[in-house]
């Protein structure tokens, strides 16, 4: 354990007690009404981190990173052996640290993803705000909305909503704005 | 595009110009932060979860009461003004009174602390008790699941 439980408003030590969920008691410090649940994992103790074996005959397989220390999986990325200290298990996979930190930008490991870009709320935007505040830009912003659109379809999209209703809405608005000033400019150059 | 594992949680952190959400990932609750443009995630895994901590403010209340003061001093004012003025006070002052009411109706306010042995954690989208309560007792049993023992207090 690293630290002791604490109140989320004046942080006063909580002693390890909490109250029930739905008969909150008092803070004994600001008087705030504190409830919640303690779990078992609170009162484990910190697991010790692993550490690496040495290499005890020539024919063990040393590990790419610290060649003295026995190799014990391959990184199931890049192939590369992995010693006790650099093997990454995830779900079951085995993946080294120069995996981890390189190999995410392709996306390859949902559950590493820090975050991501929405293409489709980008494209939306450029689809409906120019219509709101100044319309003339959209003879610009709705091209580039359709781009945006076709451009992140393919893209990893929301880990938690990756529906398509916002490239299709995007799409839509955008080739809407580029019928309408098409319309519009041949409208212009006839009347010439 | 395949379908999402996640299914959401109650609640809903607002900012200006963000959004906080909680998922259920199986075996990891997802905090999500949604931007204009972009998604942040943060995993917390079920069985690290040591804690999770609810504290009772005033925020809301404040805010409720200090929104329907404002709608009661329009209105009040809208009777020692002119006629068109006094119709978009007294417009400003229902509009008011309602976003007041619908403070005060939601319940009292909180700031919920999830707490692991690396860090703490607040879930921002949990920001009234009846809502950070209803998720706990979603929680709950899948944490002792993960962990394999009931949570005590």
């Amino acid at each position: 354990m690293t630290e002791t439980l604490t109140c989320p408003k004046c942080a006063a030590t909580l002693n390890d007690e909490l109250a029930a969920p739905g008969a909150p008691q008092p803070c004994r410090s600001c008087n705030r009404p504190l409830e919640g649940l303690i779990f078992p994992a609170y009162h484990r103790p910190a697991a010790s981190g692993k550490t690496a074996e040495a290499l005890v005959a020539a024919e063990d397989a040393g590990c790419f990173y610290h060649p003295q220390s026995r190799a014990q999986a391959p990184c199931d990325v890049c192939g590369r052996f992995l010693c006790a200290l650099c093997d990454v298990e995830l779900h079951g996979r085995h993946i080294c640290p120069s995996c981890v930190g390189t190999k995410n930008p392709k996306r390859q490991m949902a559950e590493l993803d820090g975050g991501r870009i929405l293409y489709g709320g980008i494209a939306i935007m450029l689809a409906i705000v120019p219509l709101l505040f100044f319309w003339p830009i959209s003879i610009i912003t709705g091209p580039i909305a359709i781009f945006f659109s076709l451009y992140g379809w393919r893209k990893p999209r929301s880990l938690v909503r990756p529906g398509s209703a916002r490239f299709i809405v995007a799409i839509a608005l955008g080739l809407i704005q580029v019928a309408v000033w098409v319309l519009a400019i041949t409208g212009v150059f006839k009347s010439l | 595009m395949a379908a999402t594992p996640y299914k959401k949680f109650p609640g809903r952190g607002r900012g200006l110009m963000n959004a906080a959400t909680l998922w259920d990932g199986g075996d990891h609750l997802l905090m999500v932060e949604a931007h204009l443009v972009s998604e942040s995630y943060r995993r917390f895994y079920y069985k690290d979860i040591q804690a999770i901590v609810i504290c009772q403010t005033q925020t809301g209340f404040i805010t409720g009461i200090v929104t329907a003061m404002l709608g009661l001093i329009m209105g009040a004012s809208a009777f020692f003004t002119p006629t068109v003025l006094s119709y978009l006070l007294g417009t400003i002052a229902v509009l008011f009174l309602i976003i007041g009411g619908l403070i005060l109706v939601q319940g009292p306010t909180c700031r919920c602390m999830l707490r692991t042995a690396v860090q703490t954690q607040e879930l921002t989208s949990l920001s009234h008790v009846r809502k950070a309560l209803k998720v706990l007792r979603q929680l709950q049993p899948k944490i002792e699941a993960a962990q394999e023992e009931p949570a005590t207090r």
